[in-house]
């Protein structure tokens, strides 16, 4: 009964008006800050960060938490509509979001996305009120060895992105990798590729690269290509999921639910590996894969639902131990820092209206999250009816705004239209783009680690097999590999075929 | 790729009515003879090097409202990150002297990156004038709990009877609490491996607290709570002194390694030529901020310490000091990227 | 333009063309060892992987028949490229007005939509109008203004 109790603190503190409008002010922003690309999460927390510091806690705290998921919502929402992933954990939901938009669908992609995400980020905050502490403890067994041996898991499962050609998706990801290196080797302060260039020090941002390779490289072949490339969408279809929609969809999401609820819990690429580990999963489990990639909507269901409860399950190392697990949650650090609170395993016991204020907050959010999408839905697709010719300067403007406000740097625009290049180049090569973003954000993480455990182990590569979570998903690595190599197999006879349909 | 435009755009003058009130008041500095008398006459920027939520961060904003009462004029926090701070660094470094933008250092960009990024354009001893330093952050040695060695003399020995297998972790190869372990180590003749982490303070205190690394050196701020929650152990404070909010814990000092004594500050520093009427005036008004009961108790909540600089030029002596110790550590351990 | 080079052809070159690059520029980064590794030991293993993946596509295109990479559309190419590329040359020095009409000026020359002229002068001024509104002014950042107006 004790978590009754706590859950009715909870929803007093969340359900006062001034803490209600605050977080409706925040998933609002959020939404609209995912919407438009390159804006990101953290660089509009970062901005009203300052804000905060009037508030109360509660408020200031629930206000920042609504940012952060609003903007999970509001990236599928330009992933889906104009094949434009704003933030990290939408990449995959582009790949069959968009071509649904294009077939017609765009409106049941959307209500899909919107409904998986109240479904994950529900189950996902129920999880957290029951069982955060312990959660907690199972993200600190996690070694360097075990992260390792989890992302090369996780950059096997980014081929099976791959709709094409499996030669060519791996070398897209060694191009992302590649990418991923430059800026300041965190070892030892050497200056990988960097060219003299200070603000490449810390890396190229994630969104330039989003932006040139889907954004303008989109454009581009949409305007080079026939009259039938620009028909942007069909004719627009069912916006509403039926209950035979419902049905295909209510088991991808609770397995991404699952998926993407344990990787949250663990630091860096929580949302972004749980989104496309349920794809893979998603995608291997289905009758009919051939259907991924060409708008299947458990490609849209299972990797939101994932998302988006990776995105809550984030919070539970930094309620409970004061860790952040990714660059958000450092932000919440310091906001709780600069109200006086120290965020850690007391803060619970201290400050309980806090804690499960916040918690009551984030299904509150979710809630409104939901109310506020599917209005809004009609409203996008009708968006998709404006004249293409009168949408396309719209996307390249944002884009470019998008890329600029990242760090107020005029090169980022220049990089975005290099990468805008490439990625034309990439779509006539018949290189999917996917596969390169999810090996620039998984790259630097297996080399950190890799390099990390063979320090901590001082050199013995054993400790890759003699930590049982790290054997665990290297032994998953391998029946995955076999998994994709089997039928390649099989089919390398029709090979020529099927990369001509794509 | 330019200073914020608050210094540079003179040419947006004619656009006053588009522009904020930041940066209305940014441009009429253009008349420099009559800015000193009348200093402040429009809100200063102080240009902190990192993001949002950090620990330079977090003294900028508590520094904010009180210095912007005392001076009459609103100072505006401009968070400027990148490659260890140095993109901040530069920025303040190149922006006009006329006491309109600070730069709000500490001991990383200031004493150590200079050493350590042999590019660096920016020569922080040379391209600005130290005001006051404004925070002070002991070292905190800590150790996962289930680490044998209670204390700095017990993790000698314990070292020494096993050199080369233990593991110390740090938030960065050229952060300070690297150099504070590596100054410890050569001090003690220990042998030790040291594994970098990124991103803060946060991930290398995940893997000390889940056992895979057994200690390190941090901030008293990012340690303190979890050594009072018990998921840490703390071995030692670089304070000559014990600091009130940990009683027990023993200094290094008196454990016998009195060189260990470090800290991590912050302070704020002007570009060089700004007119010293003006720095002095800056300088009497950080010190009176610094007094403030609130800024102090903040402060002391996170384990930092509030001080200020009896004159400017011993916050500059401190820098020559810190910066030369620190140049000595990384010269002796070989970091340099080169 | 119409290339009627197998498309596996380009792309091997491309990677093997990458992955060379990456190792020369590379070169000065200390390697290391495998239990030490240094700054360059990671990104050598990906390029030099990068380069056995290109050949792998080189040889399969010359042994086996392959997909033709086809008409390429250089226009929208050149030229939505160059208006991204005159943002970013003009945001900072003439502000985001100027910057702002420019892309979307060049994204209509691209698409071959330039006229008729009223449409595409009322949707840049349109366009730029409600950005400011909505970036600058509701969200707070920090866009540069014109020195124009």
């Amino acid at each position: 009964m004790e978590l009754f109790n706590d859950l009715l603190l909870g929803f007093s503190v969340a359900l006062t008006p001034m803490n209600l409008a605050y977080g409706f002010l925040g998933v609002l922003l959020g939404t609209i800050i995912g919407v438009l690309p390159g804006l990101g999460p953290v660089a509009t927390i970062s901005i009203l960060l300052p804000v905060t510091f009037a508030l109360p806690a509660p408020a200031a705290l629930i206000m920042l938490a609504g940012i952060y998921y609003g903007a999970q919502y509001g990236g599928s929402t330009t992933a889906i509509l104009v094949n434009l992933p704003g933030e990290s954990s939408s990449v995959v939901t582009a790949i069959d979001g968009y071509q649904m938009a294009r077939k017609g669908q765009a409106g049941l992609a959307l209500a899909t996305a919107a409904l998986c995400s109240f479904i994950a980020g529900t189950l996902a905050t129920i999880v957290i009120a029951v069982a955060a502490p312990a959660l907690a403890e199972v993200a600190l067994d996690f070694g360097p060895a075990d992260y390792f041996s989890l992302m090369l898991f996780g950059l096997v499962a980014a081929v099976i992105l791959a709709h094409g050609s499996i030669v060519k998706a791996i070398g897209m990801i060694l191009v992302g990798i590649l990418l991923g290196t430059i800026g300041i080797d965190a070892n030892t302060s050497v200056e990988r590729f960097t060219f003299g260039i200070p603000s490449f020090g810390d890396g190229i941002d994630f969104a330039v690269i989003a932006m040139g390779m889907f954004g303008i490289g989109e454009t581009i072949s949409n305007l080079g290509g026939s009259e039938q490339g620009r028909t942007f969408v069909k004719e627009v279809k069912n916006l509403w999921p039926r209950w035979a929609d419902i049905k295909r969809f209510i088991k991808p999401a609770l397995r991404g639910t699952a998926l993407g609820g344990c990787l949250g819990l663990l630091p860096g690429g929580g949302p972004v590996l749980a989104s496309f580990s349920t794809y893979a999963l998603e995608k291997k489990l289905s009758k009919t894969p051939g259907e991924f990639g060409k708008g299947a909507i458990e490609g849209v269901a299972g990797p939101e639902a994932a998302n988006n409860a990776a995105a809550q399950t984030a919070f539970i190392p930094m309620l409970t131990l004061g860790l952040p697990s990714s660059a958000v949650m450092a932000l919440m650090i310091g906001a709780l820092m600069m109200q006086g609170l120290s965020p850690g395993p007391q803060l619970m016991n201290q400050r309980p209206d806090l804690f499960w204020g916040l918690i009551a907050s984030m299904w509150l959010g979710n809630l409104m999250l939901v109310i506020l999408n599917l209005p809004l839905v009609g409203i996008w697709v009708k968006l998709l009816s404006v004249p293409y010719r009168m949408l396309y300067p719209a996307i390249m403007l944002f884009c470019c705004i998008g890329v600029y406000s990242i760090h107020n740097n005029a090169l980022d625009v220049v990089l975005a239209a290099i990468f805008g290049g490439f990625g034309f180049l990439a779509k006539k090569l018949h290189c999917e783009p996917a596969p390169l973003l999810l090996g620039f954000i998984l790259g630097p993480m297996i080399e950190e680690t890799l390099r990390r455990a063979l320090l901590i182990s001082h050199g013995d590569p054993t400790v890759f097999v003699t930590r049982p979570i790290s054997l665990s998903f290297l032994v998953l690595t391998f029946l995955l590999l076999i998994v994709l190599v089997a039928p390649m197999i099989r089919v390398t006879r029709q090979r020529a075929f099927e990369e001509s349909t794509d | 790729m330019k200073a914020q435009p608050t210094a540079t755009r003179r040419a947006v003058l004619s656009g006053v009515a588009l522009a904020g009130a930041v940066l209305a008041a940014g441009l009429t500095s253009a008349l420099p003879a009559r800015a000193q008398a009348d200093y402040p006459n429009q809100p200063i920027t102080l240009i902190v090097p990192f993001a949002p939520g950090g620990a330079s961060d977090f003294a900028a904003r508590l520094l904010q409202p009180r210095l912007s009462a005392i001076l009459g004029q609103q100072i505006v926090v401009e968070n400027r990150d990148g490659a260890a701070g140095n993109v901040g660094m530069d920025l303040a470094a190149r922006a006009k002297p006329d006491g309109y933008t600070l730069f709000l250092g500490n001991v990383g960009t200031v004493s150590i990156n200079p050493y350590i990024f042999s590019n660096l354009r920016v020569k922080p001893l040379q391209d600005f004038i130290p005001i006051s330093i404004v925070a002070d952050t002991p070292g905190l040695l800590i150790a996962n709990p289930a680490f044998p060695p209670n204390n700095v003399k017990e993790l000698v020995e314990y070292v020494k009877a096993r050199p080369g297998q233990v593991n110390f972790a740090s938030p960065g190869s050229g952060s300070v609490n690297r150099l504070e372990m590596e100054a410890f180590r050569r001090e003690a003749g220990l042998d030790m491996i040291h594994v970098p982490y990124k991103g803060g303070a946060g991930p290398a205190t995940a893997d000390v607290m889940g056992g895979h690394v057994s200690l390190m050196f941090v901030t008293i701020s990012s340690g303190i709570n979890h050594v009072k929650g018990g998921r840490l152990k703390a071995l030692g404070v670089s304070t000559k002194q014990r600091v009130p909010q940990l009683p027990d814990v023993p200094t290094m000092t008196e454990q016998g390694f009195p060189k260990s004594v470090s800290s991590s500050w912050q302070g704020v520093l002007a570009p060089a030529g700004t007119p010293q009427p003006i720095i002095n005036k800056l300088h009497a008004a950080i010190v009176e901020a610094m007094k403030d009961p609130t800024i102090k108790e903040r402060m002391g909540e996170s384990g930092v310490i509030a001080v200020s600089s009896p004159t400017p030029a011993d916050f500059k002596a401190y820098i020559e000091a810190d910066a030369a110790k620190w140049s000595g550590v990384i010269k002796d351990i070989g970091v340099k990227a080169d | 333009m119409n290339i009627r080079l197998s498309s596996d052809f380009l792309t091997g070159l491309l990677f093997c063309g990458l992955g060379a690059v990456a190792i020369i520029i590379g070169s000065d980064y200390p390697v290391g060892t495998t239990s030490r590794m240094g700054a360059g030991y990671f990104p050598l293993v990906v390029s030099s992987g990068l380069i056995l993946l290109g050949g792998v596509l080189l040889v399969r295109s010359m042994v086996s028949e392959t997909q033709e990479v086809g008409e390429v559309d250089v226009r929208p190419l050149v030229v939505l490229l160059g208006g991204v590329l005159a943002f970013g040359f003009l945001i900072e020095d003439w502000g985001f007005p100027v910057a702002g009409l420019a892309v979307v000026v060049a994204s209509r020359i691209a698409g071959r939509d330039l006229k008729p002229w009223l449409e595409t002068a009322l949707l840049a001024v349109g366009l730029v109008i409600f950005c400011t509104a909505l970036f600058s002014y509701g969200l707070g950042l920090n866009l540069p203004h014109t020195r124009f107006w």
